[in-house]
């Protein structure tokens, strides 16, 4: 079984959260709108129309591709990719070929491995289309409200190993997506979309590659994967090799399923969009773009790293729920105080040991404090303060809380309360 | 003189004199479509509504003649070429693809023309899709040249040219791929200008070729062109090409000069081709001669042979068809692809054949590299010149016919125009004579954005020569 | 070489009949030796000109501009087919 090594690269397609369009100022949120109220000649694909670039989007793409370790091409365009399909009003969808604003990144996984970034690029959404039965006939509708609103697409080199792995794939990138604000990456709104590519070899490149679309869930991906896995080894196994072919996936069956598979390869016949003036970025474009970035998880961990000595793999624990790492930054300076180190603060928080929806500063003290109290103190407390024991001997039990502090006081907040409470009240009711 | 037969200009000093109205004048011009339509064939669809646009020009002229400062082309009729999207008026591109379509939106230019207080007058007939240099490709059958009805107008837009030259309409609109105004304009014996790509927008103008379509005006003058064209051009942030520089046409310092000393001009001897005939080459001669009559230093030069131009200028624009015309689908709009006619089908399964997967290299992308050594000679050129001159076309109209079963017709009758449209520059066509009763022009071309030097030398040409002149159109009785 | 008119036509959805891929295929033929007339210039050390206005970075700023959105109405007008302010088209099988 472990003769086959998964050889698995994903595209993932994004719809950005723009106000308009990618190519007009049509509004760009589409989501349960009344079919074609959202469009213009541009997105309609009326005759004679012409599209124009929305800046936020391309920026936010770049922006993506900085936080995923790109090179941002100083050079880039758009180009016509045609195909007919119902969905795509003109013909073609103008997208990247060669020139895609950003290309050879990479995003970590926890394990430390580095899954490869091809390339991050822009292009237009195709309408909708929904599927019918009028009249006894079947006809497909379509919707055009969501034609033209920006589609970042992200390519990995098949760098992924199993099914696990590409989840964590995933859910990474979609937690940077939505830490740069740029999409809801709403799997259900259909603003995040995912396409597997897999192929088994023994050694190397594998000569066949099965591409599985409609995955509606990083679960089902998973589970794709894994039925994938099996079917093509029992192929290979048996001499044959898998048949390149686009599947879908029935997650009720658990099996993926051939689609209607296209005669022959498609000829998109790119060419540069004549319509679209090139652009061109500056290293300062490129590095106004760069100050935009919040502070990315990767950032996170190596700072826990150089700054708090945390090994990297509990950096990672750490940052990876956000809430966790927000308590650790937090209670830094109370740890400091009660002379706990940065590491064993992050072990405390990640083993649980410290409840983060209460104030750090308790929960430390009395996790240092000592539950050995020098007797000395005890009895100094009780001689330096004859009047408060004189009190307490004749029934007043409440002054106890004024020894305690002092008690406190003396041993610089170390002492516990609870001993010291219960070695006065051994210690006063010895004595006479 | 009959008021259709009037000038931009002069028609504007009647209205502000108020010797005529636009709806005089306008009513003038549907009288003669009527008249002579059937024979010409120019308009497709007239604009109902003419009239009525006529009449609120006539208020607005009874308000205030200040009103054309403010709108410079109040009450004048035109024709728009059908290519031109109109809201609410029928525009085909003369394909039965678009037989219905109505659209939803404005041209840019059309928009600016209304702006402007011109009066639509109708949509003329082209090649179907612009594709072509006769208008024989169209799917409503040709039109004819005023001239002499046996022969083409000329294309793409022979409808508007033929319009002007019958005085249908005081100007026209039409649009240039490679020749398409310039051709047309030529054949017809009127004044055709292309500005440079970028200058006008592009936007509801059915593409053809995106990267050379050049929207522009046919007039009887090329003071007429000076007018319009400072109306349509400028910057449209509806057009990503469209260029942001001001318009700089200013059509009352045509007369700056009287003379063109100082001015020099280059005549590329590989533009007097081996089509052209004798008597065109004599009259391109006269034209130089009167040139440098009037103070022109006029010298010989060498450039590209424009026969390579043909192949740089068809791979391209077939090409670009073919991925523009991949929108008619028949589900928005128009109907299904089986409507497409042979010229269609013509160019864009070349155009598909030049950008597929294994050809693109040594198509498209040579073509563009040639393109780029044809943009570098000119640069070079008017480093030394400042204009260009010579023929727009190797001869006088063609007969309708003799388009049939040459698969190659428009890019080859437009071979002159080709070097200066593939490299977005300028240019005028202007008549220069006739040869066997049909019109001849000449080409005044210029690099991108010397409208204002090119339109300044066409004009002196124009106030020294006597070649505005338009046919007899008493088809009837002819 | 010959240009695969068949192929070609399938690839822009556009039909012919025996008669129009005779016609094509013979026009395709003369026209490719027109143009290859190009292979007489040497283009090897020569850049491709996509664009001939020079410009570059022209965008639009994220802004809805209500002016140019259509109607519901506007956008099914030329429609043949329409159901509930749909597109109507014959059943597409994903």
């Amino acid at each position: 079984m472990a003769q086959f090594k998964p050889i698995i690269g994903m595209e993932v397609h994004v719809e950005l959260k723009t106000k308009s369009k990618m190519f007009c100022g049509c509004p760009a949120h589409h989501f349960q709108i009344k079919p074609n109220t959202h469009t213009c000649p541009v997105c309609l694909g009326l005759p004679g129309a012409l599209p124009v670039p929305n800046k936020k989007a391309i920026d936010w793409t770049i922006i993506l591709g900085l936080a995923l370790n790109c090179t941002v091409n100083q050079q880039s365009k758009f180009d016509r990719k045609h195909y007919f399909y119902p969905d795509l009003p003109k013909g073609y969808q103008i997208s990247q070929y060669d020139e895609p604003f950003s290309q050879k990144g990479y995003l970590t996984l926890d394990s430390g491995k580095k899954i490869n970034i091809t390339r991050v690029h822009l292009e237009e959404d195709t309408a909708k289309l929904i599927h019918k039965t009028i009249k006894a006939k079947d006809v497909s509708l379509v919707d055009f409200n969501r034609s033209g609103v920006p589609l970042m697409e992200i390519v990995s080199e098949p760098d992924l190993a199993s099914g696990v792995e590409t989840k964590e794939y995933l859910k990474k990138l979609r937690d940077i997506i939505r830490a740069l604000k740029i999409s809801d990456c709403d799997m259900e709104k259909g603003s995040m979309r995912l396409e597997v590519n897999l192929s088994l070899a023994k050694k190397g490149q594998s000569n066949y590659k099965v591409e599985v679309k409609n995955l509606n869930s990083f679960r089902f991906v998973d589970q794709a994967i894994n039925y994938e896995i099996k079917r093509q080894t029992t192929l290979l196994e048996k001499g044959i090799t898998p048949k390149q072919e686009t599947r879908g996936y029935n997650p009720k069956l658990k099996k993926t399923f051939t689609q209607r598979s296209k005669e022959e390869a498609q000829d998109y016949r790119y060419f540069p969009e004549p319509d679209i003036p090139p652009m061109v970025f500056t290293d300062k474009d490129i590095a106004v773009l760069k100050s935009q970035l919040p502070e990315l998880p990767e950032t996170k961990i190596q700072k826990l790293a150089t700054k708090h000595h945390l090994p990297v793999p509990t950096a990672r624990l750490l940052v990876s729920q956000p809430t966790n790492y927000q308590y650790f930054i937090k209670a830094l300076p109370s740890a400091k105080k009660h002379q706990i180190n940065p590491q064993k603060l992050a072990n405390l928080i990640i083993n649980k040991k410290i409840d983060i929806t209460q104030k750090a500063s308790t929960q430390l003290q009395s996790l240092t404090q000592k539950k050995t109290i020098d007797k000395a103190i005890i009895k100094q407390v009780i001689t330096q303060n004859p009047d408060v024991v004189k009190k307490f001997k004749v029934g007043k039990t409440s002054v106890l809380g004024f020894l305690v502090g002092q008690v406190m006081k003396q041993t610089k907040g170390q002492a516990d309360p609870q001993v010291t409470r219960k070695l006065l009240l051994e210690k006063l009711s010895v004595k006479k | 003189m009959k008021l259709n037969q009037l000038t931009i200009s002069q028609a504007i000093k009647g209205l502000k004199t108020k010797r005529l109205s636009s709806v005089d004048l306008t009513q003038a011009c549907l009288d003669q479509i009527k008249k002579t339509n059937e024979y010409l064939n120019s308009f497709l669809t007239l604009n109902p509504q003419a009239i009525a646009e006529a009449r609120t020009a006539d208020r607005q002229i009874a308000a205030s003649t200040k009103n054309f400062q403010k709108y410079p082309l109040l009450g004048i009729p035109y024709a728009l070429k059908d290519n031109f999207l109109t809201t609410g008026l029928r525009t085909t591109a003369s394909a039965k693809v678009l037989h219905d379509y109505i659209p939803q939106y404005d041209a840019t230019v059309y928009s600016r023309l209304k702006k402007a207080g011109a009066v639509l007058l109708g949509k003329t007939n082209l090649d179907a899709w612009a594709h072509g240099s006769s208008t024989e490709t169209s799917d409503y059958g040709t039109s004819r040249n005023p001239w002499n009805l046996n022969h083409t107008p000329g294309g793409s837009s022979g409808g508007s040219a033929a319009a002007v030259s019958a005085h249908q309409s005081i100007f026209a609109i039409g649009s240039e791929t490679a020749g398409s105004i310039r051709g047309p304009a030529c054949w017809c014996g009127v004044t055709g200008f292309k500005p440079t790509y970028g200058r006008v927008s592009r936007y509801g103008v059915i593409a053809m070729a995106s990267s050379t379509d050049s929207p522009g005006p046919i007039t009887k003058d090329v003071y007429d062109s000076a007018l319009v064209t400072q109306v349509i051009a400028g910057h449209d942030p509806f057009d990503a090409t469209s260029s942001p520089l001001p318009v700089d046409i200013n059509p009352s310092k045509l007369s700056r000069y009287k003379k063109l000393k100082g001015i020099k001009i280059a005549l590329p001897k590989e533009y007097l081709v081996k089509e052209m005939g004798k008597p065109t080459s004599q009259l391109i001669k006269q034209a130089v001669k009167k040139l440098q009559s009037l103070g022109a230093d006029i010298d010989q030069v060498s450039l590209l042979d424009p026969h390579y131009s043909i192949g740089v200028y068809t791979i391209i624009q077939r090409s670009e068809v073919s991925s523009n015309l991949a929108r008619y689908d028949g589900i928005r709009y128009g109907h299904p692809r089986t409507a497409f006619k042979h010229e269609a089908k013509n160019r864009v399964m070349l155009g598909a054949f030049t950008l597929s997967t294994g050809y693109y290299d040594q198509y498209y992308n040579k073509a563009q590299q040639v393109r780029t050594l044809v943009i570098n000679q000119f640069n070079q050129l008017f480093k030394k010149y400042h204009l260009l001159i010579g023929p727009i076309s190797p001869g006088p109209a063609l007969k309708v016919g003799a388009s049939q079963d040459n698969p190659m017709f428009g890019e080859l009758v437009d071979m002159l125009a080709e070097p200066s449209s593939i490299a977005g520059l300028t240019g005028l066509s202007l008549p220069c004579g006739f040869v066997n009763h049909l019109p001849i022009g000449l080409q005044i071309t210029g690099p991108q954005f010397a409208e204002q030097k090119v339109l300044e030398v066409g004009h002196i040409y124009q106030q020294n020569t006597d070649f505005q002149q338009f046919p007899d159109t008493n088809y009837g009785s002819i | 070489m010959a240009i695969n008119v068949k192929h070609l036509a399938k690839l822009v959805q556009m039909s012919v009949t025996p008669k129009e891929e005779k016609k094509l295929a013979a026009g395709f033929k003369q026209i490719l030796k027109t143009i290859s007339l190009l292979n007489q210039l040497n283009t090897s050390k020569v850049s491709s000109t996509f664009q001939v206005t020079g410009l570059e970075n022209i965008f639009r700023p994220d802004k809805i501009d209500k002016k140019r959105v259509l109607t519901q109405k506007q956008a099914l007008s030329n429609a043949k087919k329409t159901h509930q302010g749909y597109f109507v088209v014959p059943a597409i099988f994903k």
